[in-house]
């Protein structure tokens, strides 16, 4: 969407129009999907992520900065939801240690091993998990993702790629870069 | 592992937990008309007494509902649709009574045979091996066989051929039949994308080149070693408005969607606008072949419903812009069913009982989706439509429409006869021919006389709407559908 476009929109979805509310949340709902599809790992629960921040977002939107973007700060919003989500239920946060080490030449293991590093992200800090999915799986300029994850874009670079390393670690490679 | 390797199995492993919500936009929005603003500290408790009353009165309203029988009545919904405006009963001619059902001989030849009132076979049509289909016109008097490079005409009462007419050569993409009975409109894809208008009283014809895109988006299609499969292959849909004056053109849904509109002033066919998307507009668009839709609101407005993703799509059609989508809940493609009341006002999306059997309800004015309603299995259980059906079928695509001429009324099949139910709020007003298995429901241009397929589709039921026990007549070889006007 058009910055000019888009300042419109978000100047009367201020004044409470709802319409150019839904025409601002278009063309982000997906990008907000796929990033609490990253975040929680469940299709269902991302769902309900998205549409509950959305009402936050209306709720909220008088807080977004004249001239600001509306995809990073929803995503923000995303993100708070997807983690009081994960809060609530006490019993997601129980995980179980690695206990075997794959043979990474045999394709059928690719399940196993992706399941793997989806687990090992949970393991990461949220700000480097955020921004591991931000920059990577939605492709996000790096200046979104440091919105996002509220970093500068040095932080977010560095947690991004200290992310990376600490996964390559969790998969039997390497050493963890500290 | 290396960095890149890592980042493109982190994708990989995302991927898999990410899952397409077509829906979603409609369903957070639909919670944001909803939220009320934010609370004062002040009225959270105010706000928490409305929720345990809430609570209260929902658990109340669900206990009556299970504990009584008088409970079905689905008024409450319905005072969210618009009531039914009665539509006059056009289709009188002796032909539009007689149903025509398609079938298949055990030479794979197709033919449709046609049964009258009295349940009498009466006619029967072999078409060609060549044929792409036999079309029944908007008055339901006659029927065309649609043929490589011309098409036939043959009467609905007996099936005597009547004339033939020339066609432009080429694959039919779609076609449509003027309400007012004077043209057929086909698109049809040869050298090139054209409109091809047929005077159906002269015989004569005019034809006009459609735009399209050989770079258009078909998802899904592969056409062998061939890059992309827009030159065989074109996406469209052609419909007239209901003045019969003017046609429009939907093309190359898979992106990026072209709408074109022709005038059929003065009985010249002409071209008078196209919009593209990404050209000064915005177009949605649909990621399978299938498409249905219907000009409504005095032609004003177009409605789409896409196979594939259950999106139901608005056009202003003086602009030719898009004016909303609704996202109707669809867990894959295929599933519903689009079924408009010829008063313009709804469209039902019926999901097939094998995959759950819901409705859903689509206010076409106000663009608000109501449902998806499960149908009831049990007839103690009661619903907000207050289905009393175990299985409901609501035909197939647009091809045969089980609503009543008058539009008050759908008839879906069950495996225990024809149910009757109200439109708008579907509450059950009759059972027709209990006991009988039905499949497939047509219903006469009068609406007095209201056919259904056995589900083997070796019987067919003749009943009065009023009631009464229905005539059986068995067909000479299975069924598979009842041939309508929507030319299905």
């Amino acid at each position: 969407m058009e910055t000019a476009q888009e300042q419109l929109l978000i100047a009367r979805a201020k004044q409470g129009d709802v319409e150019a509310f839904e025409a601002i949340l278009r063309p982000s709902i997906n990008a907000a999907h796929r990033f609490a599809c990253g975040l929680l790992h469940d299709p269902d629960l991302a769902e309900d992520a998205v549409q509950e921040a959305s009402v936050r977002a209306w709720r909220k939107f008088g807080r977004l900065r004249v001239g600001s973007t509306f995809l990073p700060w929803f995503l923000g919003i995303v993100a708070r939801q997807c983690r009081d989500q994960m809060r609530r239920p006490w019993w997601r946060v129980i995980r179980t240690a690695h206990t075997q080490r794959m043979n990474h030449g045999l394709p059928e293991d690719a399940a196993l091993r992706r399941a793997m590093l989806r687990e090992a992200l949970g393991e990461l800090t949220e700000r480097e998990r955020q921004v591991l999915i931000l920059r990577l799986y939605l492709d996000l300029p790096w200046s979104d993702v440091a919105s996002v994850a509220g970093l500068t874009e040095a932080g977010a670079r560095t947690r991004y790629y200290r992310g990376l390393e600490r996964l390559r670690f969790s998969q039997g490679y390497g050493e963890v870069k500290t | 592992m290396s960095e890149s390797r890592v980042e493109s199995e982190l994708k990989a492993a995302l991927d898999e937990v990410y899952r397409l919500a077509p829906w979603l936009l409609s369903k957070s929005m639909a919670a944001v008309r909803s939220a009320r603003p934010r609370r004062q500290g002040w009225a959270w408790i105010a706000g928490l007494a409305a929720i345990l009353l809430a609570i209260t009165s929902s658990a109340f309203l669900v206990y009556v509902r299970h504990t009584s029988n008088q409970s079905r009545d689905a008024s409450v919904n319905a005072s969210f649709l618009p009531k039914p405006i009665p539509q006059p009963i056009t289709r009188t001619s002796p032909g539009a009574q007689v149903a025509w059902l398609s079938i298949q001989s055990q030479n794979q030849q197709s033919s449709a045979i046609a049964v009258d009132l009295n349940g009498r076979v009466v006619g029967r049509i072999d078409q060609p091996a060549d044929s792409y289909g036999l079309w029944r016109s908007a008055d339901g008097a006659t029927l065309y066989d649609i043929r490589p490079d011309q098409i036939a005409a043959y009467s609905a009462i007996d099936g005597k051929a009547q004339r033939t007419y020339l066609r432009e050569s080429g694959t039919v993409v779609d076609g449509a039949f003027s309400p007012d009975g004077h043209w057929l409109a086909i698109i049809v894809l040869g050298t090139n994308l054209e409109l091809d208008l047929i005077d159906l009283r002269s015989g004569s014809s005019q034809v006009l080149q459609v735009t399209r895109d050989l770079d258009a988006n078909l998802p899904g299609m592969h056409c062998g070693p061939r890059p992309n499969c827009a030159s065989s292959v074109v996406w469209g849909l052609v419909m007239f408005s209901p003045d019969s004056m003017r046609i429009f053109t939907l093309t190359d849904w898979g992106g990026p969607l072209r709408l074109s509109a022709f005038s059929v002033a003065n009985a010249r066919l002409a071209q008078s606008a196209t919009a593209l998307d990404g050209q000064g507009r915005r177009f949605p668009s649909c990621g399978g072949p299938a498409m249905a839709a219907k000009i409504l609101a005095a032609g004003n407005t177009l409605v789409a419903f896409c196979h594939s993703d259950g999106a139901v799509w608005f056009f202003n059609l003086t602009k030719l812009t898009n004016i909303g989508v609704v996202q109707s809940k669809q867990d894959n493609p295929f599933w519903l069913s689009p079924i408009f009341t010829p008063d313009g006002q709804l469209l039902y999306l019926h999901q097939w009982p094998s995959f759950g059997d819901t409705m859903q309800v689509v206010d076409i004015a106000k663009r608000k989706l109501l449902g998806p309603v499960a149908t009831p299995t049990d007839t103690a259980q009661s619903g907000p439509f207050a289905w009393m059906v175990t299985n409901a079928y609501a035909g197939e695509v647009a091809s045969t429409v089980p609503v009543s001429p008058d539009g008050l009324k759908l008839y879906t099949a069950t495996l225990n006869g024809v149910m009757v139910l109200r439109i708008p709020d579907l509450k059950p007003l009759a059972r027709l021919a209990s006991g009988f298995k039905a499949s497939e429901v047509w219903i006469s241009g009068d609406g007095q006389t209201i056919y259904a397929t056995a589900d083997d589709g070796k019987l067919v039921a003749v009943m009065r709407a009023g009631g009464g026990d229905p005539r059986l007549t068995s067909i000479p070889a299975p069924a598979s559908r009842f041939i309508a006007s929507e030319h299905g």
